[in-house]
């Protein structure tokens, strides 16, 4: 029998609520996600816009290829992501040298492959290119805040990190997806104005995980505020 | 009798007690209680050097362990899993004190009763180890502790303190080198080859 006043006043709060719970799925199953996601955003591309009109001329695989990869790598974040919804877990500095690393050589190698099967593109406004940006950004935000909604589920220690990883999977999702109806496949382009929703993304899961951080604290002080 | 009576009537390792836990056992608490306890109560006054607000966040830390004890995956140690809340409870707790500044600096008090790393025990008196330890850069001490204490590896302490493995390795090393180094000069050379273990 355990004699201790720490463990009484514990076991007094938690016996009434001990309803049997269920452990959360690890990071890489969690992560599947991406595939109602993915299906999601493809159906609302593929109605609303449509396939990219050079489409036949650039060949399946260059077409479908690196908007596969792209969703790969996007997975990939979801992983990191959703990994840290158990407190033990965290993201090492490593993969979040070799994310965005990753990333970028995925969206340049994908831009090039489909750039040289394409014909030539006469000059494209910037606001077409911008278009890319707005519509990137806003497909984005269904899987970002999806995948937050997950995280909120778990005990991420670190939620600006975990925001943070959150809105460049969703960003990266959206990116691979719009890429099928993007006629532009210059790599400046690529680089431009895709990446920069998929770091808007970013900035959106942070600014998430710092109000979740700070909602925390407001709850801790508000608990503990007396002593 | 609480819940079922599985977990208690023999020794069960902390991942099944962890499993009967989520399932709704209180005897599973109780148990899971007595074998982490001990070990928190320790990390939490090194992390803390104030053994009632070590007490407190013990506290604490159970009741957020039993908040989220869905986010415990079996069959995963649980003790990573529980240090890493026990962390989370601490810095919560100092960043509240940050955010109040109702404390500038922690100044060390009366020395917790943390258990001495064994590879130091033979440098000098139990005393005198925790005040060389109370001297340590406090990230060094707590991979140290966590190390050479608490039994964790050094790939566990990178992962709950959001470092790399080799990071946690070398400020577990500095720390067992500083400490030789401010216990016993002269056993620095005679020890070295038997005691140094960074893994």
């Amino acid at each position: 029998m355990i004699r201790d006043s720490s463990f009484e006043n514990v076991r007094r709060q938690i016996a009434g609520d001990l309803s049997p719970v269920t452990p959360l799925r690890s990071g890489w199953t969690s992560a599947l996600v991406a595939i109602p996601l993915t299906v999601f955003l493809l159906s609302l591309v593929l109605v609303i816009f449509g396939l990219r009109t050079d489409a036949p001329t650039i060949g399946t695989w260059a077409l479908w290829g690196p908007a596969t990869a792209m969703i790969a790598v996007a997975y990939g974040a979801l992983v990191l992501a959703l990994a840290q919804r158990s407190p033990e877990t965290t993201v090492s500095w490593l993969w979040w040298t070799v994310l965005p690393v990753v990333a970028m050589a995925f969206q340049l190698a994908g831009a090039y492959w489909t750039y040289t099967n394409s014909a030539p593109l006469g000059p494209v406004g910037w606001r077409t290119e911008a278009m890319c940006f707005g519509r990137i950004s806003l497909l984005g935000l269904p899987p970002v805040l999806a995948v937050l909604w997950l995280l909120s589920k778990g005990l991420p220690l670190r939620p600006r990190l975990a925001g943070l990883t959150a809105g460049i999977g969703g960003g990266l999702l959206s990116e691979g997806v719009y890429r099928l109806h993007c006629g532009v496949s210059h790599p400046t382009h690529i680089i431009t104005w895709h990446t920069g929703a998929v770091l808007v993304m970013g900035i959106v899961g942070l600014l998430v995980g710092l109000w979740w951080e700070r909602r925390r604290l407001d709850a801790w002080d508000s608990h503990h505020g007396a002593s | 009798m609480d819940g079922v009576s599985g977990p208690s009537e023999a020794s069960h390792s902390p991942s099944e007690l962890m499993v009967a836990y989520q399932g709704g056992e209180l005897t599973a608490f109780d148990e899971l209680y007595r074998k982490l306890a001990p070990k928190l109560r320790g990390y939490l006054s090194s992390l803390t050097w104030d053994p009632v607000l070590a007490e407190d966040l013990l506290q604490e830390t159970f009741l957020q362990i039993h908040r989220s004890r869905h986010t415990y995956l079996p069959p995963r140690p649980v003790q990573p899993w529980a240090f890493a809340i026990a962390r989370h409870v601490f810095l919560m707790e100092r960043r509240q004190r940050t955010r109040r500044r109702r404390l500038e600096s922690d100044p060390i008090g009366e020395l917790p009763e943390i258990p001495v790393p064994a590879v130091m025990a033979k440098l000098g008196t139990k005393s005198d180890v925790r005040r060389a330890l109370a001297g340590l850069a406090a990230d060094r001490r707590e991979a140290v502790l966590l190390h050479h204490v608490w039994g964790f590896s050094f790939g566990e302490i990178g992962a709950m303190l959001g470092i790399r493995e080799g990071t946690a390795k070398l400020r577990a090393h500095r720390a067992v080198t500083a400490l030789r180094d401010s216990l016993s000069p002269h056993a620095t050379r005679k020890t070295r080859g038997a005691t140094d273990d960074p893994r």
